[in-house]
């Protein structure tokens, strides 16, 4: 199937309702879930991640694109599961604990969902040890958000907590640098949500 | 080793030592930069440029020739070389003085009365995370004597309350905060307010204070760590009074100090001011007020029922963060208005040249910019307009660059560079106003209101006293209701603390007002996050929120 115009851009331009209307469409006409995906809904978020990185466009057109996208998701994700597609690798995020920021977290998750990886959501407060019982369901990234000056210093006892696996820590969150990051000993840093695509890319060598 | 640093027109020539930063050479100098973010390299508000020399910056050693401009942030930047010339741009520092923000309404604060030269004095005080406000008055008639406010002298370590938490580890640390709002804050203002009055600090009795959670707990001494992370709890809500020499206040050593009582980590004595002064208790009905700033504070009262609510906006409005935002003082840009052609026509504080924007100022240009169809819904310049009008530039960002319209070109400006407004900025901006909105839309939500219906809403804090309402408004700042329904309150908290002084049931009442609002996490509720993006767009993605905003495609 080629890429579905309509659906394409729907998502890039947010439009929540008729991005659930198509797909339903699509569906109940018996279309193929993981060709929409991968023809139409992953080049959607891909394509508003590179406009992104070249600052055509910002945070709020973004996450209103991937408001559309996550409902678009949420109806094909089950027939995803049982037509058993397989996500370019497991990843788990989660914002730490002592904070409840999550709309970065989300983008950041969606992002990847939208590059074609399986993403644990862990939700907010997250403890070491929910990052490590994701870690133990097969996560091979351990993506970390913090909003907050007062609950980043918790990454570290994360990284810390995580040394002896074989899964990267990836941190990032608006007060987080590149700086803080190697301080502690993490695999990796992300400023945005499409950095945080290419530096999961990179360190689990998906794409060149 | 000298250092010349150029600010503006002025040159200033200091003696440079290896080792600290370029922030703490330019501290010892006097010279104050914004280190918001306490100096860890974070924020930006500390920027400026290296024009020439050998600079260790960001781990990296760099020698710039003359004639150079290399942007770096002064905490993370030390000097190397013999000499070197650096370029500070007043968006920079730390401009002392602050902005006159002790007008406030209370029923008895008559300047007309007069106090005999014997009467015991008192002095009310709002301690801001910013800004301090002093009153000095006589207690028994309510006659004001005097008035002075100056910057939160703790912003030279921390800029906004998060960080400051984060700075304050030790018990050492706190009494270093403690000291900086006691002894170089509040008793130089009561110096000034008795210096201006005539009359010896001796004479002042009582002191009142109203604030954010976590000023009160600094300026009491207390420990605040625990309000920095889930569940945010603060050591204590209703403070005993205390006598003024244990906290070392200039005044009359056994005189007393009472502290208004605070509802929740983020919704501090300050709302519990608000609330009392704007009567939203006893003047029954429905009502809604709001404190904008750094944190919007939103409070819902419905026939002695209190809701509220705390949501984190961010800097914006007071002018950081954003390239050519500033503080609302001298100098900047507070209101802005143009026609079809984009003749931007901007008042300056202080009537002189401007050389940055502050947040009533930046609202204008949103507003009169969309109206005209110059800023899209989503924030963006029409950038053909843009190059017709002769108003575009391009700023330099740390990946790639942003459009941004001139606003002030350089000639014109105080400081021979152009006040520019970049999308960046407005990115900043809409994220502020949409965490506003968003929690107003949330809380009335849970209850089943709709923000349109609301018959009276109270605007608190310094800052609402100048926004334009309309312009507010048409951003989706605020909800569009008829004008009439909008009442501005000034320093509501200032208020309580003089109220506290005047009356003798206050506190009492203000006790009582701290125990009944039913505190909303908005990071719990569903909608907030939705409320959010929606609100993100000029005005809102929901355009028929607000009707009388005219929405061009
Ligand atoms: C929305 C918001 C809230 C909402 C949160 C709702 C929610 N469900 O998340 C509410 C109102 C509830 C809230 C509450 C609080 N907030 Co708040 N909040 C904000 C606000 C306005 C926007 C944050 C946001 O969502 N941005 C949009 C997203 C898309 O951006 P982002 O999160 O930065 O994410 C991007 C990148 O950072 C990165 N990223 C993020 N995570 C990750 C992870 C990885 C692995 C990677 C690679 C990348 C990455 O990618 C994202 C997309 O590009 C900011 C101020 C501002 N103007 O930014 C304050 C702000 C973050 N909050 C702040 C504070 C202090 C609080 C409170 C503690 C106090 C209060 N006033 O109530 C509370 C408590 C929060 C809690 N319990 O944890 C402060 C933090 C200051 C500091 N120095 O730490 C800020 C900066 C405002 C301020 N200056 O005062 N807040």
């Amino acid at each position: 199937m080629a890429k579905n115009e309509e659906l394409f851009n729907a998502i890039c331009k947010g439009q929540r309702k008729l991005v659930e209307e198509i797909v339903n469409q699509a569906v109940a006409g018996g279309a193929s879930v993981v060709e929409l995906l991968n023809d139409s809904m992953i080049p959607a978020m891909r394509n508003m991640g590179d406009k992104f990185s070249k600052n055509e466009v910002y945070v709020p057109e973004m996450l209103i694109a991937a408001r559309a996208m996550a409902a678009g998701l949420k109806i094909i994700e089950p027939i995803l599961v049982s037509a058993g597609h397989k996500p370019l690798a497991k990843v788990c995020i989660g914002t730490v604990k002592g904070d409840l920021h999550d709309i970065g977290k989300n983008l950041v998750a969606m992002m990847l969902k939208g590059a074609g990886y399986e993403v644990d959501d862990l939700g907010v407060d997250c403890d070491a040890a929910k990052f490590q019982a994701a870690v133990d369901r097969g996560a091979q990234a351990v993506l970390c958000s913090a909003l907050l000056t007062t609950t980043m210093p918790y990454m570290k006892t994360i990284t810390e907590a995580l040394r002896t696996s074989t899964a990267k820590v990836v941190i990032g969150g608006a007060p987080v640098t590149q700086q803080y990051a190697t301080e502690i000993g993490a695999a990796g840093y992300g400023a945005d949500a499409n950095d945080a695509v290419k530096v999961i890319d990179q360190l689990l060598g998906v794409r060149a | 080793m000298p250092l010349h640093i150029q600010l503006g027109s002025r040159r200033v020539s200091i003696a440079a030592e290896a080792h600290p930063t370029l922030a703490q050479l330019l501290e010892r100098a006097g010279l104050h930069l914004n280190l918001r973010c306490g100096g860890e390299g974070i924020c930006g508000g500390c920027r400026l440029q290296l024009a020439e020399g050998t600079f260790h910056v960001d781990g990296v050693t760099l020698t710039l020739p003359a004639g150079s401009r290399h942007e770096a942030f002064a905490c993370q930047t030390r000097v190397l070389s013999a000499d070197g010339e650096i370029i500070v741009p007043a968006g920079s520092l730390l401009e002392t003085g602050g902005q006159i923000v002790s007008e406030f309404h209370a029923p008895n604060a008559n300047s007309a009365q007069t106090t005999s030269a014997t009467a015991p004095l008192a002095a009310a005080v709002d301690i801001g995370t910013t800004t301090v406000a002093l009153v000095l008055l006589d207690p028994a008639t309510g006659h004001i004597l005097a008035r002075a406010s100056q910057y939160n002298q703790q912003i030279r370590k921390a800029d906004d309350v998060a960080s400051r938490i984060s700075f304050c580890r030790t018990e050492a640390e706190v009494r270093v905060m403690q000291e900086l709002v006691i002894g170089q804050t509040i008793n130089p203002l009561l110096a000034e307010a008795c210096a201006a009055a005539g009359v010896q600090t001796g004479r002042v009795e009582r002191l009142a204070v109203a604030g954010n959670t976590v000023m009160e707990h600094l300026f009491l001494g207390l420990p605040v760590e625990s309000i920095g992370r889930l569940p945010f709890n603060a050591v204590r809500h209703i403070h005993p009074p205390c006598e003024a020499a244990t906290l070392g206040l200039a005044m009359r050593p056994r005189g007393s100090v009472d502290v208004v009582p605070s509802v929740a980590g983020y919704i501090g004595g300050d709302i519990v001011a608000d609330i009392h002064a704007a009567h939203l208790l006893s003047r029954g009905g429905e009502s809604v007020l709001v404190d904008v700033g750094t944190n919007s504070e939103i409070v819902y009262a419905q026939g002695g029922r209190l809701l509220a609510c705390a949501t984190a906006a961010g800097p914006a409005f007071e002018g950081a963060g954003l390239l050519h935002g500033r503080r609302a003082s001298p100098g900047a840009i507070e209101h802005v208005r143009c026609d079809t052609k984009l003749d931007f026509q901007c008042d300056v504080i202080g009537g002189g040249k401007a050389d940055g924007i502050c947040g009533s100022g930046i609202i204008d240009f949103l507003a009169v910019g969309f109206r005209c169809g110059l800023i899209n819904a989503h924030g963006r310049f029409d950038i053909e307009r843009l190059q017709h009008a002769g108003c575009y530039a391009q700023s330099p960002l740390a990946r790639g660059s942003s459009h941004a319209c001139v606003l002030v070109p350089a000639a014109a400006s105080a400081n021979g560079q152009a006040v520019v407004v970049t999308e960046r900025d407005i990115e900043q901006v809409l994220k502020a106003k949409a965490a506003t909105y968003a929690g107003l839309k949330t809380l009335l939500t849970l209850q089943g209101r709709n923000v349109r219906d609301i018959p009276r809403f109270v605007l608190a804090g310094g800052f609402a006293r100048h926004i334009d309402l309309a312009n507010a408004i048409t951003l989706g700042l605020l909800p569009d209701l008829p004008l009439e329904r909008f009442e501005v309150l000034g320093n509501g908290s200032l208020a309580g603390a003089y109220l506290a002084l005047t009356d003798a049931a206050a506190l009492l009442a203000m006790e009582h007002i701290s125990r009944l609002p039913q505190a909303i996490e908005l990071n719990r509720t569903q909608d907030f996050e939705d409320n959010f993006i929606d609100a993100l767009l000029i005005p809102n993605l929901n355009t028929e929120e607000f009707p009388s905003v005219e929405i061009h495609s």
